[in-house]
């Protein structure tokens, strides 16, 4: 079956960013696309809630100085209509410390004329601040339950 | 089976497994599912990998014991194929007091002759772990008063 165009603006989105080229990530997108991580803003304070273009490039670019590289696998994709769900596997590598972050995503793409509209995206966010801050919170807190 | 019948199989399962009804939810998956839950096992255990009909029986025996009332709504449903992508807002109220859990949880089904054969499970489990322990883990890397 041929490739619709929502799903060759998704693909093309994906490779474009998860290769750090931000600004081919940003033309498969509207100009008032609207982003929502489901991540704790305290311990990620670039994700959150994003409108407009330009506030998503400021946290895309952010991510990116952040790793120094990424690549990707796409196990998971589904397209109906207008809506494209994609689970992403995706591995990044810290540009300070050369660790690599291995993280789950589930993003829901709406599109709207061939352009994507909107990003729901959900990971383990517990996981991630963990990686992130390269501290084990799980045991910070069973440690802080016991006393 | 169809895309619909997919998409028609996901809706009544998530009112069967909303409902709490332990047994007829189990109806709806394969012998050999595969499921896996994105979040900490040593806080929450009894999420995670899960393979087979008994540990998958087990998760959700757990989770309903532990909430007294269950409900839902659909937020986005994308189904092609033998495959469905949901997002579900969830509330959930607690057995033990009266505190309700609220958390949107998105879910990719794959489906095989109907029966859900591989499930994947994503939600902000940063704020889960918060709202099940009541806890603030912020608070954990703030300079003691």
């Amino acid at each position: 079956m041929a490739m619709t165009a929502n799903r060759r603006c998704v693909e093309q989105f994906l490779s474009a960013f998860y290769s750090g080229d931000i600004e081919g990530a940003l033309a498969c997108c509207e100009d008032e696309i609207d982003f929502l991580a489901y991540a704790p803003i305290d311990i990620l304070p670039h994700l959150g809630h994003r409108r407009g273009k330009a506030s998503i490039r400021e946290m895309w670019e952010t991510i990116h100085r952040r790793y120094a590289h990424m690549r990707y696998d796409l196990p998971f994709i589904a397209e109906d209509g207008d809506n494209i769900a994609a689970m992403i596997r995706v591995y990044f590598r810290k540009s300070d410390s050369d660790r690599i972050v291995q993280i789950d995503l589930a993003d829901f793409y709406r599109l709207r004329n061939g352009r994507i509209a909107q990003i729901r995206q959900f990971m383990d966010s517990f996981d991630v601040a963990q990686q992130v801050l390269e501290r084990d919170i799980a045991s910070m807190l069973l440690q802080n339950r016991s006393k | 089976m169809t895309v619909q019948a997919n998409r028609q199989r996901i809706t009544d399962f998530f009112k069967v497994f909303y409902a709490m009804d332990l047994d007829g939810l189990m109806a709806f998956y394969s012998d050999d599912i595969d499921y896996v839950s994105f979040v900490p096992v040593d806080i929450i255990p009894h999420l995670g990998h899960r393979r087979g009909k008994a540990q998958l029986r087990e998760t959700f025996r757990i989770i309903h014991s532990r909430y007294s009332r269950m409900r839902y709504e659909v937020q986005a449903m994308i189904a092609e194929e033998d495959r469905v992508a949901t997002i579900v807002r969830v509330f959930f109220q607690k057995a033990l007091r009266d505190r309700i859990v609220q958390m949107d949880i998105a879910n990719f089904y794959t489906l095989r002759d109907g029966l859900i054969m591989q499930q994947r499970e994503f939600l902000d489990s940063y704020d889960l772990v918060q709202q099940v322990l009541e806890v603030d883990i912020a608070s954990l890397f703030r300079p003691h008063q």
